[in-house]
């Protein structure tokens, strides 16, 4: 029993220092959203969830809202049970730093469909995921690991004439791991914007 | 001033705030070079992409690292040539709040070879041409594009255009050179980190690895440099995407900041391979 609490014990510890990596368990978090709601990974324990790193004023990110692209995924995933978390880091002053009255007008404006908008203008949730662009995916199983980090596609470019020819690797991920299939693609390089931390 | 500006932005309209990147004042500007404005038939010249950029503003190497996307350009052929791939002049290390990038901090040229097919008339202007496609970032990144023009005039005598020239020259100066053999450059692999070792020739105040591929290396951790019994070493951590070691490390080593070398050279197999995850 003693092994196990040590175990347990070095495992958070290695979590803390080292990179997140696929197969981890993903930290759990607490943060608020931009209707002042109050969201845990904890609560979500049995889904899928997805966090998707967002900028609104960045050219990838606006390469996936402006098409259209993003909020389609938001509502086919949210549709099948996924809880879809958009994360905004961006710290004060900063590009896509934003109110959240004007997260709101956001999300209205752009018809997006998230299960929430979390704001994270210390940055605390960005760094406790590494994420390091905007857009930068990750994907974790109902059992809490994470199966899938990184670029939302293979296409690296702001241009959304790539986005029908590309293989979108969140829906790689959740299509596979939903029928119980191992994730064939569980680490790419995010691409975009660097995040803009305080 | 850009809090400032954000500030009044917020003021204005949070509308206009969020999409003021879409019509940007460009920040760099593009063109192509060449050496030579009049140049015989069956022989080469040398094609630069120009890149001036804004103070504070940079563009991205081959590998841009952590964020940010190369420049690319789609040639178009004309009597059957194009310029052939581009040389990419030594980048130095840009760190961001969420990571390190790898890119060119002002102006910069990039390099290309057009020959001229023998065939090809004296008298004939040869079109040089290509769509360009580039990021220039600061805090803040814009795309940006550019359709490049220019003529060589294929002739029975050569006229050097000299600025032209002076340019090229000094970007060639900044490619990579061939690694000396004097170096005995080796890499090997251990459980989180790529090693470099090499023989010592000269002073080394510092010393820096530019990976040529994405997702080998943490671009953010430190390279550490160590010299023991003679040997040089420059410790570099595996990126913690990378599922299992790359037959080669292929990348750009630069000395004290200036004297920059391909390195291609395979990776000594090891008993401690990292875990495949």
């Amino acid at each position: 029993m003693r092994k196990v609490v040590l175990v347990l014990l070095f495992a958070s510890l290695v979590q803390a220092v080292f990179a997140l990596r696929v197969g981890d368990r993903a930290p759990t978090f607490t943060a608020v959203d931009s209707r002042g709601q109050q969201h845990s990974l904890a609560e979500y324990k049995n889904k899928f969830v997805v966090l998707e790193w967002h900028n609104q004023g960045c050219p990838y990110t606006r390469k996936h809202y402006d098409s259209g692209n993003m909020q389609k995924l938001q509502k086919l995933w949210t549709g099948k049970g996924v809880v879809w978390l958009t994360v905004i880091s961006s710290a004060p002053g900063e590009q896509g730093y934003v109110t959240a009255a004007q997260e709101n007008d956001y999300l209205q404006r752009m018809n997006a469909a998230p299960t929430a908008a979390l704001l994270d203008p210390n940055g605390d949730l960005g760094h406790l995921y590494g994420a390091k662009t905007t857009p930068h995916m990750f994907v974790i199983n109902p059992q809490g690991q994470l199966v899938y980090e990184g670029a939302i596609d293979d296409k690296a470019t702001p241009d959304v004439s790539d986005i029908s020819g590309a293989t979108n690797y969140v829906t790689l991920a959740l299509d596979q791991a939903m029928a119980g299939k191992p994730v064939t693609t569980t680490a790419t390089r995010a691409y975009g914007c660097s995040v803009k931390y305080k | 001033m850009r809090r400032l500006m954000v500030s009044i932005c917020v003021l204005a309209s949070t509308t206009a705030c969020s999409h003021a990147p879409q019509a940007p004042r460009p920040h760099s500007t593009a063109a192509l070079v060449v050496d030579q404005s009049a140049v015989r038939p069956g022989t080469q010249v040398r094609v630069g992409i120009q890149f001036v950029t804004d103070n504070d503003w940079h563009i991205y190497w081959k590998n841009p690292g952590d964020s940010g996307e190369p420049p690319q350009i789609r040639w178009q052929s004309t009597a059957g040539v194009s310029p052939g791939s581009l040389q990419w002049p030594s980048p130095t290390r840009m760190k961001t709040g969420a990571g390190t990038d790898y890119g060119y901090a002002g102006n910069v040229v990039l390099l290309s070879t057009l020959n001229i097919p023998p065939s090809v008339q004296p008298g004939t202007d040869l079109p040089v041409a290509g769509e360009l496609r580039w990021l220039v970032c600061h805090d803040t990144c814009i795309p940006q594009r550019a359709e490049l023009r220019t003529n060589v005039r294929v002739s029975n005598a050569v006229t050097v255009d000299n600025h032209a020239e002076s340019l090229i020259a000094a970007a060639a100066e900044r490619i990579p050179k061939p690694l000396p053999e004097a170096l005995h450059l080796t890499a090997s692999s251990s459980h989180d980190a790529f090693r470099l070792s090499f023989a010592p020739s000269g002073k080394v105040a510092s010393v820096e690895f530019f990976p040529s591929e994405e997702e080998q290396i943490e671009n953010a951790a430190p390279q550490v440099f160590t010299s023991t019994a003679g040997i040089n070493h420059l410790e570099l951590k595996k990126s913690d995407h990378l599922q299992r070691d790359p037959e080669r490390l292929q990348g750009v080593l630069v000395f004290n900041g200036r004297d920059s070398y391909q390195v291609d050279v395979p990776i000594r197999s090891s008993t401690a391979h990292k875990e495949k995850r």
